[in-house]
């Protein structure tokens, strides 16, 4: 029994088909127990996000795809290629914005809904699990997930980078552009809760300043408020610049020089680029937003090869670690047979112990035996391993005249 | 005295590690390996401590006789200062400055002392709380005008817009305008009891002719600037951090000063 993946991605199928194959809620239950209920199906999960659905399946024979879908927009693994499928995916190598994280918590959800629909087994138990420390790991230890990847998260950043906490800071909205509800929801995610907003239009300004708890101001008070606020974000229709460098210039005096920036995605820009030169006034506008983002995704780029190295080792180990594991119903075998025999023997002479001497045998007969068994033990891990079917391991026990007719069914897989 | 020596190469030898691996880490722009570098500083700084102790007990006195050995002294306030405040602030990159500095004072110190063992060591104690005071006063100055510089980087990347490489490793603007005015804050007045006492051992006389004397009123002077402009003032960024920039040159140079009445 191996892994077998069938699946299709951003990168082999349009929105509109993957949006017909998307899995989520009941259907998806309803998926799993489809899956579930083919015979040769033994363990099953499924992965669905919006840039992919990826079916993972354990068992025996050809399984009957649950993905209808033109066969040149899906991919199939098997074994060793499947497990270093997820682990790259779960390690960000697979999304459309290289390292994002928010697919570690879809692998996650992936499991859980798997284990809920009691699809999953002694493979998909250990794989998943698997999968989601490898993500860890490959952001923990590469930079594939570092620097922001979106304008929005950019300018989080850079105000983290000025104002260190940005809890308490205050923050202003010129206008209600288009990028302006993201940033402020990320602003707001890391503390920002004072925000005054402006607008030409005075309802408009109410409005937006509602739907995000702030204040709405009046845009003659642009200067006044200006000298109170931390962060601005400016967003204007206007088309020639409302703010220059000389009026900065005594807002800046008016505000004792204290840091301010400045974040100027209008089109045309509200704010004179001159104002950029002035004593700690950090102006960035969207063309500087998108280089910083375009720098954190090739640098991230540069990070693919030692994550693919991190996938690759992984998986290896993984695949060890369950061979080893399907030599565990044989292990036990040996060791319950040789407990049995010893425990035959303790009996035949613990009649005629003293207490300390029953306690010295029972101790050297068990380290006699822990002894006996560990070359055997190893040796039967190693050739598990090395690639031997659990019914190879079995013979090999019945040779001895040590087998159990439940061996097979209690090897994983 | 010879005990003391080695240990004190041996400290100066870990303290150029340190900082060859803190500017190995901001080439490779990671930092990972931080706590390697951190952990071989406090080595360094344990075996530092060492050397102190030896040296104080085979001379008789605390190594703050002489520029050598006050220097000796200043690079361990600093590395010891780094070492605590650098981890609770969060700060681990002001060991790129913070060691090699630490290795210049020390490799001074060890050179001025293997040829000339301090003589003539004062008995005071007025002398050694005054030199005393001033070291610690000095070490927190020389770790603020660090906090300054990093400043300085990190304002010429974020107007350079070059956000990203080593501009990851630095700390927040205001995490390094806050932890400098903090310094200076703890450092100032340790500054006037130096002061203080130096008058105590003058008899409560200023000799305003001397170099010495006239330069650290200077910094007394830009150092009240700085605080009166953070505190009363308001003032936060570039400017004040320039100042405190000055204050720090003013620090060298009252240190450097010949004095009359000083043995360096």
């Amino acid at each position: 029994m191996t892994v077998v993946l069938l699946g299709l991605n951003h990168k082999t199928a349009s929105i509109d088909l993957r949006e017909k194959i998307a899995f989520d809620g009941e259907r998806l239950q309803e998926a799993l127990a489809t899956l579930r209920a083919q015979p040769g199906v033994k363990e099953c999960a499924i992965l669905s996000t919006c840039n992919r659905t990826e079916v993972y399946t354990v068992g025996r024979g050809e399984l009957s795809p649950l993905i209808e879908a033109p066969a040149q927009h899906l991919y199939r693994y098997e074994g060793k290629q499947a497990v270093e499928h997820l682990f790259s995916v779960s390690s960000g190598l697979d999304s459309m914005v290289l390292g994002e994280n928010q697919i570690l918590s879809q692998v996650r959800s992936a499991y859980e809904s798997a284990r809920q629909a009691a699809s999953t087994g002694p493979t998909l138990d250990r794989l998943f699990p698997w999968a989601v420390r490898v993500g860890k790991r490959a952001r923990s230890q590469t930079r594939i997930c570092q620097g922001a990847s979106s304008v929005s998260a950019a300018a989080v950043e850079l105000a983290k980078k000025i104002f260190g906490d940005l809890s308490g800071r205050r923050l202003m909205l010129l206008g209600a552009g288009k990028m302006t509800e993201l940033t402020l929801k990320l602003l707001g995610d890391a503390g920002v809760q004072q925000i005054a907003v402006a607008n030409r239009t005075a309802a408009r300004a109410e409005e937006l300043a509602r739907q995000c708890g702030g204040q709405a101001v009046s845009f003659d008070d642009l200067d006044r408020v200006l000298a109170e606020v931390d962060i601005l974000i400016a967003s204007t229709g206007a088309p020639h610049y409302v703010v220059t460098q000389e009026r900065l210039s005594k807002v800046m005096r008016a505000r004792r020089y204290r840091p301010l920036f400045l974040v100027d995605i209008a089109m045309p820009r509200d704010f004179d680029p001159a104002c950029g030169e002035l004593d700690n006034v950090y102006l960035y506008n969207i063309d500087d937003l998108q280089e910083v983002v375009g720098q954190n995704l090739s640098q991230r780029h540069r990070e693919v090869q030692k994550v693919l190295e991190i996938v690759r080792s992984e998986a290896q180990g993984f695949l060890i670690d369950l061979d080893s594991r399907k030599a565990s119903g044989a292990i036990r075998t040996l060791r319950e047979s040789f407990e049995e025999l010893r425990q035959q023997e303790l009996a035949r002479y613990l009649e005629r112990c003293t207490p300390q001497e029953a306690e010295r045998l029972e101790a050297f007969s068990r380290s006699l035996l822990n002894k006996l068994l560990h070359a055997p033990t190893m040796r039967l891990r190693q050739l598990s391993g090395a690639g031997v079917e659990p019914n190879q391991l079995k013979l090999t026990l019945e040779f001895l005249g040590l087998t159990r007719e439940d061996l097979e069914d209690e090897a994983p897989s | 005295m010879t005990s003391g020596l080695a240990a004190l190469s041996g400290a100066a030898l870990g303290y150029l590690g340190a900082s060859v691996g803190f500017q190995w880490n901001l080439f490779r722009r990671q930092e990972q390996d931080w706590h390697i570098w951190r952990n071989l500083l406090w080595a360094a700084f344990a075996l530092h401590t060492l050397a102190l102790l030896l040296v104080a007990f085979s001379l008789g006195h605390v190594p703050l006789n002489g520029m050598a050995e006050s220097l000796g002294s200043l690079a361990w306030v600093v590395v010891g200062l780094y070492l605590i405040l650098g981890r609770i602030w969060k700060m681990e990159v002001l060991g790129a400055v913070a060691a090699p500095a630490a290795f210049a004072m020390t490799a001074f110190s060890l050179l001025v002392l293997s040829t000339d063992p301090g003589l003539n060591p004062s008995k005071s104690f007025w002398f050694y709380l005054h030199v005393g005071s001033y070291m610690l006063g000095y070490g927190a100055f020389v770790l603020a005008a660090f906090c300054a510089l990093l400043y300085f980087v990190q304002v010429r990347l974020l107007k350079a817009k070059k956000v990203w490489g080593m501009f990851r490793l630095m700390p927040s603007l205001d995490a390094l305008d806050r932890a400098a005015y903090r310094l200076i804050l703890a450092g100032f007045p340790l500054m006037l009891l130096g002061l203080t006492t130096g008058m105590v051992m003058s008899n409560w006389v200023f000799a305003f002719g001397d170099i010495k004397n006239q330069m650290v009123l200077v910094t007394v002077c830009v150092y009240l600037a700085y605080l009166h402009l953070r505190l009363v003032g308001g003032w936060q960024g570039r400017r004040v951090n320039l100042l405190l920039l000055v204050a720090s040159a003013c620090v060298l140079l009252s240190f450097l000063a010949p004095g009359r009445f000083h043995r360096f």
